[in-house]
């Protein structure tokens, strides 16, 4: 049976409405990434040309050498999640529930700071850790620093310039999910005779829950790949992965080691999301 | 240099920074010529005023009519390295005609052929260079590369934090009482040219061992406490806050740390400089290769190179400049940082040139120690 003009029409209008979309993912996503996959996979030097070979060894050297800046970008990134989280929730919850008609300057100043460049952020906690400045001061009259300690150029302030600089990440997803839950069931719970807390607990909480996994999940992995706080927070003992790959493509120009590193680092931070979200079931919950 | 919040940090940088800085605007009192010009360059490595005009710049299109667009577009040799490569593989070119990266750049665009030789016949004033410029290692007879600004690598103290001067290497990487106060330089020729000297060595003219011996200076002062951390030029602030003591640093920046602090001083260490340059350099295919010659023998007049030097107050390359410079600030003019004196000047000593391969090797055992 034939087809009409416009029946044809009709068949093609959802393909073309996702051309552009498509069209976008396939130059920004899949080039990109079919790229460094064959680049990964290249043998040979800069001075005589990188040739494609296959080089499944790339990813052995790149884990051989370099597991232990894999280790210390998670564990950095983990701490750094749950700390923004530990700020994050309180900051958000009181955003939603307390703040009144101060709500939305206060959610202005959340997103303020991201009108400042990463990078003159991020060297402003240069000033707030420094050996002479309040942080340090405070905490060495309270002992706990000896004087002979600072926190620049240790994990500390690496850890606390990720926390600090993915911070509104972790605010806005569950500020939103806070947002949307409809009052009346706290009320009800409150009602029911539940506590205050446990109101907060079988109530708040679980409702939040889409807004923490997002939450967690967009400082997790920047955090994971950052090399700017540990750059110029850190010190040699705190490189991270992303340095490394820095290092690698910019200075030792291997570019096929670089990108091993990278696609790993890609790998690892889906593998290490996918199977905690499929643990928690938080996958059910976005 | 201006490493622009270090290595790292300068991807970033990098990337906001491709506009171009400081365009002349139109003075147009040459009349005639039309000509456009693009040149490479550092951010603020050049006459700035707050506006962003650059006065040598507006003088030069007075004269030649000739405009020049200020691309401050090099905040790490290997990121802009990264960015030219393709193009200048490729054989288009780049849209600048004079670049000035620093020096072991310009001489790894001489090794890939990516250099044109300059003609001196257009560029008179070249007479003017500093006889301590005249044959560095990467381009020894000055076939494609004049300097653009001297870079002095020494020590930076700063005295509030430390309570004395610190004059040696040795002093530094072992004093006891600078533990934990120190920061060396994440540029692989600045710290272990400065280290080798110190052991005796010349960074001009290294055997493999001189070379492990440095890295073995780094790894001891690290397990010791010693050395809190590699910066870009970012140990500006760390000095000036007092997280650091005592640095690796570039004697331009200090000269203007100094001006705001006067707790901050800067030594030539007594084992000796290593001494870098930004070069002036018309890559392969330049779009206007005449009129970057004209820009670099303007540069050599005295009295302009002066001008320059009062606002960059890195070591300047041009003889002559010191008596310009007496009409502009006479106390910069005694300043042995931006112009020293030929005692000095024997005790600076350039870093050898590598092949590509020679550099990549010794890198990555650099960057290892930086614990890369």
């Amino acid at each position: 049976m034939a087809l009409t003009a416009a029946e044809k029409r009709r068949n093609w209008t959802p393909y073309l409405l996702l051309a552009p979309m498509l069209l976008w993912l396939l130059m920004f996503f899949l080039a990109p990434m079919v790229t460094l996959l064959m680049g990964s996979l290249q043998s040979g030097s800069f001075t005589e040309g990188f040739n494609f070979t296959f080089e499944v060894s790339n990813y052995v050297n790149a884990i051989v050498a370099y597991w232990p800046w894999f280790l210390r970008s998670i564990g950095y990134a983990l701490v750094a999640t749950l700390c923004a989280l530990l700020i994050a929730y309180p900051l958000a919850y009181m955003i939603v529930f307390k703040a009144g008609r101060w709500k939305y300057i206060l959610l202005v100043l959340v997103v303020a700071p991201l009108f400042a460049s990463f990078l003159v952020r991020t060297l402003a906690w240069t000033t707030i850790l420094a050996d002479e400045g309040v942080v340090v001061g405070t905490l060495r009259s309270l002992h706990i620093l000896s004087p002979d300690q600072w926190l620049l150029a240790t994990p500390v302030s690496v850890i606390a310039g990720l926390t600090y600089n993915f911070l509104p990440f972790m605010t806005l997803p569950i500020y939103v999910s806070l947002d949307r839950i409809d009052k009346r069931l706290i009320e009800a719970a409150t009602d029911l005779y539940a506590s205050g807390f446990r109101a907060f607990r079988r109530v708040t909480l679980p409702l939040s829950l889409p807004g923490i996994v997002s939450g967690m999940l967009l400082v997790f992995i920047p955090a994971a790949g950052d090399f700017v706080n540990a750059q110029l927070l850190g010190s040699v003992e705190t490189q991270m992965i992303g340095n490394v790959i820095e290092s690698q493509y910019l200075r030792a120009l291997d570019y096929p080691m670089a990108s091993a590193l990278s696609v790993i680092l890609i790998v690892l931070i889906i593998g290490l999301v996918t199977f905690s979200m499929r643990r928690s079931r938080a996958d059910e919950l976005l | 240099m201006q490493f622009a919040a270090a290595a790292g940090g300068a991807t970033l940088l990098s990337a906001c920074s491709t506009k171009p800085a400081g365009t002349v605007p139109g003075a147009g009192a040459g009349g005639g010529s039309t000509g456009e010009l693009i040149w490479a360059n550092w951010p603020l490595s050049v006459d700035t005023e707050d506006d962003g005009t650059i006065p040598s710049l507006v003088e030069f299109q007075k004269r030649t009519g000739t405009q020049v667009n200020y691309l401050a577009e090099i905040n790490s040799n290997d990121e802009w390295f990264a960015k030219v490569q393709p193009l200048m593989q490729g054989g288009q070119g780049i849209p600048a005609s004079l670049v000035s990266p620093t020096d072991w750049m310009g001489g790894r665009f001489i090794t890939l052929d990516w250099a044109e030789k300059l003609d001196k016949a257009k560029i008179p004033n070249a007479k003017n260079l500093q006889p301590a410029f005249e044959s560095p290692a990467f381009d020894p007879t000055r076939t494609y590369s004049l300097p653009w600004q001297g870079w002095l690598v020494g020590i930076a103290v700063n005295t509030d934090v430390t309570g004395k001067d610190v004059r040696s290497v040795d002093e530094l990487l072992g004093d006891p009482d600078l533990k934990g106060k120190v920061s060396l330089l994440t540029e692989l020729r600045e710290t272990t040219g400065t280290l080798m000297l110190a052991n005796g060595a010349d960074p001009s003219n290294f055997t493999e061992d001189e070379f492990n011996q440095s890295l073995e200076d780094i790894e001891k002062a690290r397990a010791s406490g010693q050395l809190r951390r590699f910066t870009g030029n970012d140990y500006a602030a760390d000095l000036a806050q007092g997280n650091i003591g005592a640095c690796f640093a570039w004697a331009g920046d200090v000269v203007q740390l100094a001006k705001d602090n006067p707790a901050i001083k800067f030594f030539i260490p007594e084992s000796g400089a290593v001494l870098m340059e930004d070069v002036m350099m018309v890559p392969k295919n330049a779009q206007n290769s005449d009129g970057a010659h004209e820009l670099i023998d303007f540069y050599f007049e005295p009295e302009i190179a002066a001008q320059v030097a009062a606002y960059v107050n890195a070591v300047c390359p041009v003889a002559g400049a010191q008596d310009a410079m007496a009409d502009i600030d006479p106390e910069l003019a005694d300043n042995e940082l931006i112009f020293p004196d030929d005692k000095a000047m024997e005790s600076m000593y350039t870093y050898m040139s590598m092949s590509i391969e020679d550099n990549q090797k010794y890198q990555a055992a650099f960057d290892k120690a930086l614990g890369l």
